[in-house]
């Protein structure tokens, strides 16, 4: 699993390249959590065009930062979605709290009301 | 159709055994959808398959073994237009299967665990059933029917 993450003013970007599953969503909440220490940040955005699949296991990851954020009165967005992931997304209902995108320009526009 | 314990249905079959270690999960999925790939199924059923495999292998994993370590048994068979794939462990069993197989039901929470496994698996496959016995362990066995590999592959290849 590859991990990249940058911060744009308040929203936290994190770029995901490879497979989560149980395997990797470790590394992938560590990872996202250290980053989450800085209070400035309100948002986070999950760039997902370069993840090549995902089960449960990551919905637990997703479920658990957007548990964070929305105490900080941010949004979670996540961008690129493949078809696999889609139909995890709509098995768990997961559009209902999480806002999807084709492009990460769009996320951070609608993103925090900027 | 089973004649002399042989079911003359079957095309093919392949059984695989490992360790309950995280890595293996996708060398399972992977393993399986080459395996099943012999059907000429859509990339989506090949998908749909993959899933399923890496949340019945993941809850042999963390919930059959929890911190120990023991064997996972991926078995699966080809049939003229059914793909059959069962995921067994030797592990804790689970005592109510109902409940186990309700969405959101999750015995660890506190592992960001969301409960959506089984309901993953019933929803992307065809037929799921558990079967389990406390302290024996379980086995899970999907079926999807693949319609596209009807008269695809030659029954004595
Ligand atoms: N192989 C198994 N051995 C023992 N218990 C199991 C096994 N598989 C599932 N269970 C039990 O069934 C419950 C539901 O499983 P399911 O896969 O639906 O959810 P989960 O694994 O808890 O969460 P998720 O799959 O969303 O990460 C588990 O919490 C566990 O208690
Ligand atoms: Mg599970």
């Amino acid at each position: 699993m590859q991990i990249a993450g940058k911060k744009i003013n308040d929203i936290l970007v994190v770029s995901l390249e490879g497979e989560l599953d149980h395997h990797t969503a470790g590394e992938v909440r560590e990872y996202i959590d250290n980053l989450l220490e800085d209070p400035t940040i309100r948002n986070l955005i999950i760039d997902m065009k370069k993840l090549k699949f995902m089960d449960s296991s990551g919905l637990g990851v997703l479920l658990g930062r957007y548990k964070i954020i929305s105490r900080r009165g941010g949004e979670l967005g996540v961008v690129g979605i493949n078809t696999q992931i889609d139909r995890i997304f709509v098995v768990s209902g997961l559009y209902k709290i999480i806002k999807a995108y084709d492009d990460l320009k769009q996320a951070l526009n609608d993103t925090g009301g900027y | 159709m089973i004649q002399g314990g042989i079911d003359m249905d079957k095309i093919n079959e392949m059984r695989l055994r490992f360790l309950s270690k995280s890595s293996n999960e996708s060398f399972a999925r992977v393993t399986i959808a080459a395996f099943a790939s012999q059907m000429d199924p859509t990339l989506g059923e090949i998908s749909d398959i993959k899933t399923a495999i890496s949340e019945a292998v993941t809850n042999a994993i963390i919930h059959g073994y929890e911190d120990k370590t023991g064997y996972v048994e991926v078995y699966a068979a080809i049939y003229p237009n059914k793909f059959v794939v069962e995921v067994s462990d030797e592990g804790v069993g689970i005592d109510d299967i109902e409940k186990a197989r309700q969405p959101l039901y999750t015995s660890k929470p506190e592992l960001e665990r969301s409960g959506m496994g089984f309901t993953v698996m019933e929803t992307f496959m065809d037929e799921l059933k558990v079967i389990s016995a406390i302290n024996q362990g379980t086995k899970v066995r999907m079926v999807k029917y693949i319609r596209s590999s009807i008269n695809k592959i030659g029954r004595s290849e």
